[in-house]
């Protein structure tokens, strides 16, 4: 284990791949398209470790795809140095030593999900090599073929399930959201707010009325969660006699619960659709109550 | 004059924002700070136009607890890293969540002039 031990380690799920970062590390860019996207998790001042990922039903040409990111470093700096890295798992690549800083570049083949998976981790002051050994070999492809899809990110663990897909996810400071979708009619949105002692007055009952349509149409059932105060409810959003007629309704399940005594974090999970298609929104939480998964 | 350039992260999180001194902070209900920004007096400011027209030669601006928590930071002695670390930290906050809130608060006091950011001459100003 290196100079970051297991304790300040992260635990990252995207797209089925499971990342151990140091817990300072956020990531600052995403993608949520399987078939092309990068991911990048940065420090206080740059990004260390870039992930990029593309589709590839086999394994690429590895000798000439490095070759060539080989020839691409060179022409950014004539004086780097080359170094191959130790054999870890499946990984492939190497060390680029630069006047500036050092890059390691490794590379792995995904075949449950098809794609080609790259690695870039930029070592700005010295380079850590247990650290490095620790991302490489914390890295781990997850078969989540016909089940739930893991996504734990920007302080929420959540799941798709089996059918769902993650639409959007939208990061802003203090305020968080995952869009899961199946087809044209269901939609989850899974939610992280923060900054509560700003807005948040221990009413979680208000958080739902803000946010819903028609709070006149909203069943309320109070609920304590852990000792603390949460709310459950229950509206009808379909928008007319007609939709109801032809049994389109769109009903709405609302949960939201603080976490921690003081309520810093808020959680609100929504789930929209036809009735007969309702999903009970505990189905999109990985871990129920969401107090594992901020560093 | 050479015009300020913008300057990169590292260079911000080590800058120290410093209050401008001729701002006057009164407290208010719910803590909140109701700051007074004197006005530099222009030409047309005097009379006649100040006979017909209501001229103000100062602008108030009031800041809610958050802003006013960010406000009292900026004593001269904190460096910007030094405030988001002590905002996220109260508020339960990632680094960057609080950055990206801090960053844009404190532009936006720069902009109404009430604070400025002093930073260490990095080696490309110095040539």
């Amino acid at each position: 284990m290196s100079s970051t031990t297991a304790s300040t380690m992260q635990t990252t799920f995207w797209l089925g791949m499971r990342f151990k970062t140091p817990a300072d590390w956020e990531i600052l860019r995403h993608n949520i398209e399987p078939d092309k996207g990068q991911l990048v998790f940065a420090d206080r001042t740059q990004g260390r470790l870039h992930v990029a990922w593309a589709a590839a039903d086999r394994c690429p040409d590895v000798d000439q795809l490095f070759t060539d990111r080989r020839n691409r470093d060179k022409q950014h700096s004539d004086t780097c140095r080359f170094q191959s890295i130790p054999t870890i798992g499946q990984w492939q690549g190497y060390r680029c030593q630069q006047q500036t800083q050092t890059v390691t570049r490794a590379g792995i083949h995904d075949p449950i999900h098809r794609r080609w998976v790259e690695l870039a981790i930029i070592w700005p002051d010295k380079l850590d090599q247990p650290l490095e050994q620790d991302l490489l070999s914390a890295f781990e492809v997850l078969d989540d073929r016909g089940g739930a899809t893991r996504w734990r990110a920007f302080g929420i663990d959540a799941q798709a399930p089996p059918g769902w897909r993650l639409a959007q996810a939208e990061v802003k400071p203090a305020a968080a959201t995952m869009h899961f979708a199946q087809g044209n009619h269901c939609r989850a949105i899974v939610r992280r707010y923060g900054l509560t002692d700003a807005w948040y007055h221990g009413d979680p009952q208000k958080v739902i009325q803000r946010d819903v349509k028609r709070p006149d149409r909203c069943i309320f059932e109070p609920a304590i969660y852990r000792g603390r105060g949460a709310c459950v409810a229950h509206s009808d959003e379909t928008p007319g006699l007609w939709q109801r007629l032809t049994h389109r309704g769109r009903y709405r399940t609302d949960w939201v619960w603080p976490v921690k005594p003081d309520g810093d974090r808020l959680y609100h999970v929504t789930t929209i659709g036809p009735r007969r298609e309702m999903i009970e929104p505990s189905s999109f939480l990985a871990d129920p109550s969401q107090e594992g998964c901020h560093p | 004059m050479t015009q300020p350039t913008t300057p990169a992260l590292p260079e911000l999180l080590t800058a120290t924002p410093v209050q401008n001194q001729a701002v006057r902070c009164d407290r208010r209900a719910k803590n909140e700070l109701l700051l007074t920004v004197p006005l530099r007096p222009r030409w047309f400011m005097g009379p006649p136009l100040s006979w017909i027209l209501p001229l103000s030669r100062q602008r108030k601006i009031c800041l809610d607890p958050l802003g006013a928590e960010v406000w009292n930071a900026c004593n001269g002695k904190n460096s910007t890293q030094q405030i988001i670390d002590s905002f996220a930290h109260r508020h339960a906050l990632t680094f960057h969540e609080a950055r990206v809130s801090i960053c844009s608060y404190l532009q936006q006091l720069i902009q109404r002039k009430l604070i400025v950011l002093v930073g260490r001459p990095t080696q490309e100003n110095r040539q």
